[in-house]
């Protein structure tokens, strides 16, 4: 290359981009895009499972998308329903605003609220993040063991577990095992967050929880409850701990696959774009490392699996939110 | 003793540029965040955690801690200076503090809070060191039936709040129950006149209603006397600014029973800052020989109710770092902080010296740096206000507007406060208590919680409220309270006639 050509690459080269910025309004145009701030709406408040997983995601994604700021934003409310309700309702199909999805007000509560927004059709589903499987707790002197041991045991008594709310996660998981293996009786008492219940459970007010495993953790070291198993992937930080599925147990893992959706109209080529840097994201060093110290189960899924695993947990939650 | 020399020693080791600017800068961040009511230290802690990934875990620990206290003085300064609470443990402060300020004694209350912080946030620290891990599993054998009694004894404390004109006071109680009904049913999912509204969804948010009826009321009151707040005249001098030697007699005993009952309220995790305070401030209210100047800017119910909602402070650490309960929004969020630096709590945590000892020690210099950074910035604050008076209004809606919005980002909660505006003025012009309505509003779901828990249970039986011996002395105690008062107003009266006759 000559010193002339250099010179006049150099020259010609921003002249094109100022060009390219005059011409192309931004909406439309999936070349450039991003081109500006991208905002992540997260339905819940700031610290749950899902927030941090995005927070964690929205400080490495930029790596992949040439340095966007990418911003995470907090719409609470309604058991996350207020946010996405926002989202469908505000946020523009131009891939500069985007969701925190896959947690509880995608595939429960919109059955025991009367939402504007269908939780499945009404957004596209980019990639799937991580997931948050929950641990199976019980009091330390319940004469069960094992997750088998369990099972056989709650087909003969009746017991008490401690859930979050109707409609949450803890509480529809009850059910879905009450349903596969034919339980004597389970008896539903609410607290006021996943600490609580594995308090309850670690103080003998309740028989059951399923809480994440870092909530119940310190509790089990003080051999204060006894954590029998996941319901759902074993993470990686305790890879022999035994499952359901691998107990033989045909029984539907409730849990949030946190992922990013957009809304529905969103140009594909943004959402390809979108797609790949995600997935670049998730198999950077930085990422993995990075979601290792915060705990996050990382578990990508492309945006159809992503949409059918969230359809049919939607679904199947109907069949019992219903009765 | 051992753990003393551990923490002198630990003192000396983080009193080096590099620790204490840290605590200065978590300190200033944490006052100065909590001054704009709604965003509060939970907020900032979320998004802080990134950041302290720059220093080592022991520091960490350092900022989130500091975060919590200084959060706690910094909403007392809007709630005492503007009248606006920005969260429930600082409500009372705003019952008592923002008259004072209108009197003219905006400085003295101030400085009697920023003490009686420093008192609360260091004995409970002191407290947390030597007691913590040996009393954590006393705080898990509160359970559902233990938070009933603890509910109903805020309210029979509340029943005494009602000042001259009961019937005005019961009917405040009562309506702020049932304000706590609305929302979705948490047992069976039932919709509680929530009329389809989906902010209505989890109840109604306290925060907006508790803004509205300080804060936006207290606008339109100013509007209607179109002068200026009186507070503003009142000149700064160092007289107005520390508490004299009577204040300090005053309410002396007020700081001990407030710091004690908020470092053993704070420790239960389904409790929190706000029904300490309510404990606190109904306990001197009964104890007091001038109840009358309750409502009305009364020194001893502000100093108990500062020293309690700081003391939580050191409570509220002892579920999180022994069990990882967290018993708050705040500590949810710190223990998902302290594992992502590794630290896991358990009584193992106390045994890690390098962590557990420079983190006690960042507490008792982070509350001297607190009440230094405050003996200057009060007549700051003061001074800003008085320039700011034209403004004051629109200024004091605005923080309102942007605070109650911050919590959820959520436009409902904005038009709820103004609505709540509007009703705390027309309260206020009919001379109806507002402390008793904001006691109920909070205590009505953790009261029907917990019974319903209960309830369950023990399949319907009343028996476990008596069965369980922490459950049973809680409600003798409720029990006290509630008979107390009648047998020494009966005896009073027997008294009287025995001496005088029927008059």
């Amino acid at each position: 290359m000559t010193t002339e050509k250099i010179l006049l690459s150099g020259l010609v080269a921003p002249l094109i981009a100022i060009g390219m910025t005059m011409t192309a309004p931004k909406s439309v145009a999936a070349d450039d895009y991003p081109s500006s701030t991208i905002t992540i709406v997260s339905p819940f408040s700031a610290g749950g499972g899902v927030d941090t997983t995005v927070r964690v995601l929205a400080n490495h994604l930029p790596e992949a998308l040439g340095g966007t700021t990418v911003l995470v934003q907090n719409r609470a409310g309604a058991g996350g329903s207020m946010g996405a309700q926002w989202f469908t309702a505000n946020a523009s199909p131009d891939g500069y605003t985007l969701l925190a999805a896959g947690a509880s007000n995608h595939y429960s509560v919109p059955w025991a609220q009367n939402v504007d927004y269908h939780p499945i059709d009404d957004f596209i589903w980019i990639a799937r993040v991580s997931v948050l499987p929950a641990a199976v707790v019980v009091r330390k002197d319940l004469p069960v063991d094992d997750l088998e041991g369990l099972v056989a045991y709650l087909r003969e008594n009746e017991v008490t577990y401690a859930h979050t709310g109707f409609g949450g996660r803890e509480w529809l998981q009850a059910l879905a095992i009450e349903d596969a293996i034919g339980a004597a009786g389970m008896v539903g008492i609410p607290f006021d967050g996943g600490g609580q219940a594995a308090a309850a459970v670690a103080a003998g007010d309740a028989d059951i929880t399923f809480v994440g495993l870092p909530g119940a953790e310190p509790l089990e070291a003080q051999g204060l409850l006894k954590i029998l198993g996941m319901i759902g992937p074993a993470p990686a930080t305790r890879p022999d701990m035994a499952t359901f599925e691998e107990a033989g147990f045909d029984i539907l893992p409730v849990m949030s696959h946190v992922g990013i959706a957009a809304p529905v109209g969103t140009p594909d080529a943004i959402v390809e774009k979108l797609a790949e840097a995600i997935k670049t994201t998730l198999e950077s060093d930085s990422f993995r490392s990075a979601a290792e110290t915060a705990g996050i189960q990382v578990a990508y899924l492309a945006g159809d699996e992503y949409r059918s695993t969230m359809a049919a947990l939607y679904e199947t939650s109907g069949k019992f939110m219903n009765r | 003793m051992e753990s003393l020399s551990l923490l002198m020693s630990a003192i000396v080791a983080i009193m080096n540029p590099y620790h204490l600017s840290i605590l200065f800068g978590a300190v200033f961040v944490g006052m100065i965040v909590a001054v704009l009511p709604g965003i509060g230290p939970t907020t900032a802690l979320a998004i802080l955690i990134p950041v302290t990934f720059l220093v080592e875990p022991a520091a960490a620990l350092m900022i989130f801690g500091a975060l919590y206290y200084s959060a706690m003085f910094g909403a007392t300064i809007s709630a005492i200076l503007l009248n606006i609470p920005g969260d429930s443990g600082v409500a009372l402060s705003a019952v008592e503090g923002h008259p004072m300020a209108k009197r003219g004694q905006a400085g003295v209350a101030l400085g009697l809070s920023a003490i009686c912080s420093f008192i609360g946030a260091t004995v409970s620290a002191t407290a947390f060191t030597f007691l913590g891990p040996a009393i954590a599993l006393w705080a898990l054998s509160f359970g559902p039936p233990e938070y009933f009694a603890i509910a109903m004894l805020g309210l029979v404390l509340a029943g005494g709040l009602t000042g001259k004109d009961w019937l005005k006071g019961y009917s405040m109680i009562f309506l702020g129950l049932v304000i706590g009904f609305v929302g979705m049913d948490m047992i069976d999912g039932e919709q509680r006149y929530t009329f389809g509204v989906l902010g209505l969804y989890d109840g109604i948010p306290w925060l907006p209603v508790a803004i509205g009826l300080f804060g936006i009321a207290e606008v339109l009151l100013n509007l209607e006397r179109r002068g200026q707040l009186e507070f503003i005249n009142a000149k700064i001098t160092l007289r107005n600014i520390w508490p004299s030697l009577r204040d300090w007699a005053e309410s002396a005993w007020s700081i001990v029973r407030g710091t004690i009952q908020g470092f053993f309220v704070g420790m239960l995790p389904g409790a929190g800052a706000a029904v300490a305070t309510f404990i606190a401030y109904g306990t001197e209210y009964r104890l007091s020989r001038r109840k009358e100047r309750f409502g009305n800017g009364s020194i001893e119910g502000l100093a108990a109710v500062e020293a309690a909602n700081n003391s939580v402070v050191g409570g509220a650490f002892i579920p999180t770092f022994a069990l990882g309960i967290p018993g708050s929004p705040f500590m949810a969020v710190m223990l998902g902080g302290m594992l992502l630096h590794g630290l896991t709590p358990g009584p193992t945590l106390f045994q890690q010296t390098d962590v557990i000892w420079p983190f006690i020690a960042s507490v008792y210099v982070g509350a001297v740096i607190l009440l230094l950074i405050n003996l200057f910035m009060i007549p700051t604050f003061i001074y800003i206000i008085r320039v700011s008076q034209r403004f004051l209004n629109p200024l004091i809606v605005m923080l309102c507007i942007l605070g109650v919005f911050s919590v959820r980002g959520q436009m409902f909660d904005v038009w709820l406060m103004l609505m709540f505006g509007f009703v705390g003025y027309v309260l206020r012009k009919l001379d109806y208590p507002v402390a008793p309505f904001i006691l109920a509003i909070i205590l009505s779901p953790i009261a029907e919680r917990a019974l319903r828990q209960s309830l369950m249970m023990s399949r319907g039986s009343l028996d476990i409220f008596i069965n369980r011996p922490v459950s049973a002395m809680a409600f003798a105690v409720v029990l006290l309270f509630l008979v107390g008062p009648i047998i020494t107003g009966l005896w009073r009266r027997f008294r009287l006639s025995g001496g005088k006759g029927e008059t």
